[in-house]
């Protein structure tokens, strides 16, 4: 690598004078801001890598999984877990942004799939996410109404064709997510996997925040877009006493699935409960399910983390997909 | 804050404390690391930013300076390389005009800028991996082997990325009286 002692230093010295002048702003506020809003936490954190998985297998078989329960594709459905609220209003299932995955070729940010209690699937797309870990793209007011799917296609009108150009605010990557958001919600809510056509007016629109629309949007990939962790129950703010049963949809190295339940801030953990998934590998999402016995557990406010393995430590690639829920103890 | 660049007076034991020292010690340098991959100081400052956030976020597989900042390297190369793969040759153009330009305040100013837009029009000209072998050998002067655990290719790939981009950079800087 040194080959010539010259050509060395005057490469050293053109790299660094190159940069020289270059002064960054001060962004540690900012990097504050990012990192205090959901304390995460990986496998890693009380116990082995290795040790875990290990764990994770042998426990696996204890676990009670109900096969045949389950379908294959988008079947953890929750259920009512707070006897407080109404049982008669409907889940609806819709995705928001949330953070990205751990690793150093991760996106920055990620839909996840929250079952939401009442309401219809637009509604909520425009509405506050009842987990404050997530967030929509679609203010108030901007879908106008949604129909089909006709011909395997759903049609959805947005409200002012002030919507076809990206704000300013909006990168180009929140513009995708946002479409997206749209149309994994809509197929949810049709349980299929239709396209979605976006109109205004009553005709098809060329772009939406400045992605092309005039043809009907397909999903994207399952990795490029999804969470590969999605907390299906408990849900954000219900109460537990004695036990409760989670259930989500996730894509991790060798299906694990651990999860903890994080007293405050740093004030220690419960757990792991692991589980492994159906499933691992293929691009979608396979559901898992865990009991969590609460007996030792004092009454209290906890977040419940869920969490995929991550095979590479964090090294490189997407890292380990996450996902957490705020609940009582009681 | 400044025990953090002293070896053995670590002292980070939480994810935050970790981000305050390494930021205290590297932004600069990571900022201008991505500056020589990205050419585009705004862009460079987004990457390393979301690399000190996803590494907070990995503290509990870290733990460790030395691992803390191996990953803030890798994360800040492989997202550079993203955010130039995800770019096209019309934006580049504009993305140079976003440079940071410090007022030129004397000839001698405009020809140092003059000098180190060669040298980064130069970097850019060159193949992905030459020019990541190249930036972190001479600019954060990193041994063989670390490069190569950093971009997760062989030690001979490193070499010879290296020497053909050294070879090829000089090339490029012939005539422009460096």
């Amino acid at each position: 690598m040194n080959p010539d002692d010259d050509l060395t230093r005057a490469l050293r010295d053109q790299l660094a004078d190159a940069v020289s002048d270059v002064e960054p702003t001060d962004r540690l506020v900012e990097i504050r801001r990012r990192t205090a809003r959901a304390p995460r936490r990986r496998w890693g954190a009380a116990v082995g890598g290795t040790v875990l998985v290990a764990a994770a297998a042998s426990l696996a078989v204890a676990l009670v999984v109900r096969p045949g329960s389950l379908g294959d594709d988008d079947p953890a459905v929750p259920v009512a877990s707070d006897p407080v609220e109404a049982p008669e209003q409907a889940l609806v299932p819709v995705y928001y942004v949330g953070p990205g995955a751990t690793g150093p070729d991760a996106a920055t940010a990620l839909l996840y799939r929250y079952f939401e209690r009442g309401g219809t699937a637009l509604d909520r797309l425009m509405a506050t996410p009842s987990d404050p870990d997530y967030r929509t793209l679609w203010p108030s007011g901007s879908l106008v109404s949604t129909s089909g799917p006709h011909g395997g296609v759903i049609d959805v009108t947005i409200a002012d064709a002030g919507l076809r150009d990206r704000p300013t605010d909006m990168s180009v990557e929140e513009a995708e997510l946002a479409i997206q958001q749209v149309v994994y919600t809509l197929q949810a809510d049709a349980g299929g996997r239709p396209a979605v056509q976006f109109r205004y007016d009553g005709n098809p629109i060329d772009q939406v925040f400045g992605v092309p629309t005039s043809e009907p949007v397909t999903n994207a990939p399952v990795f490029d877009v999804l969470s590969l962790m999605s907390i299906s129950d408990p849900a954000e703010g219900a109460t537990y006493g004695g036990s409760l049963t989670a259930r989500g949809v996730s894509n991790g190295f060798e299906a694990s699935v651990a999860c903890w339940l994080y007293v405050g801030d740093d004030g220690g953990a419960y757990g792991p409960y692991v589980t492994t998934a159906e499933g691992w590998m293929a691009e979608k999402l396979f559901p898992w399910q865990l009991e969590v016995d609460l007996s030792d557990v004092p009454a209290g406010s906890y977040t419940f983390e869920c969490t995929t393995d991550d095979a590479a430590g964090g090294a490189e690639g997407r890292g380990a997909d996450v996902d957490t829920r705020t609940i009582t103890v009681e | 804050m400044t025990d953090a660049a002293r070896p053995g007076t670590w002292s980070a034991d939480g994810p935050d404390e970790a981000v305050e020292q390494l930021y205290a010690v590297h932004w600069r340098g990571l900022v201008r690391l991505s500056v020589l991959l990205v050419h585009d100081q705004g862009r460079a400052e987004e990457i390393v930013q979301d690399a000190f956030v996803a590494m907070h976020g990995r503290w509990g597989r870290l733990k460790d300076p030395d691992k803390a900042l191996a990953y803030l390297r890798q994360a800040v190369v492989n997202r550079s390389r993203s955010a130039l793969r995800h770019r096209g040759v019309v934006e580049r153009h504009a993305a140079r005009e976003r440079l940071v330009e410090p007022a030129p305040s004397a000839d001698e100013t405009s020809l140092a800028r003059a000098r180190r837009d060669a040298v980064l029009d130069a970097l850019r000209a060159l193949p992905t991996r030459q020019r990541e072998v190249l930036a972190l050998r001479y600019y954060l002067e990193l041994s063989e082997a670390e490069i190569a655990e950093t971009l997760g290719i062989s030690r001979g790939a490193v070499k010879s990325h290296a020497s053909r981009g050294a070879e090829r950079l000089r090339d490029l800087l012939d005539g422009s009286d460096l």
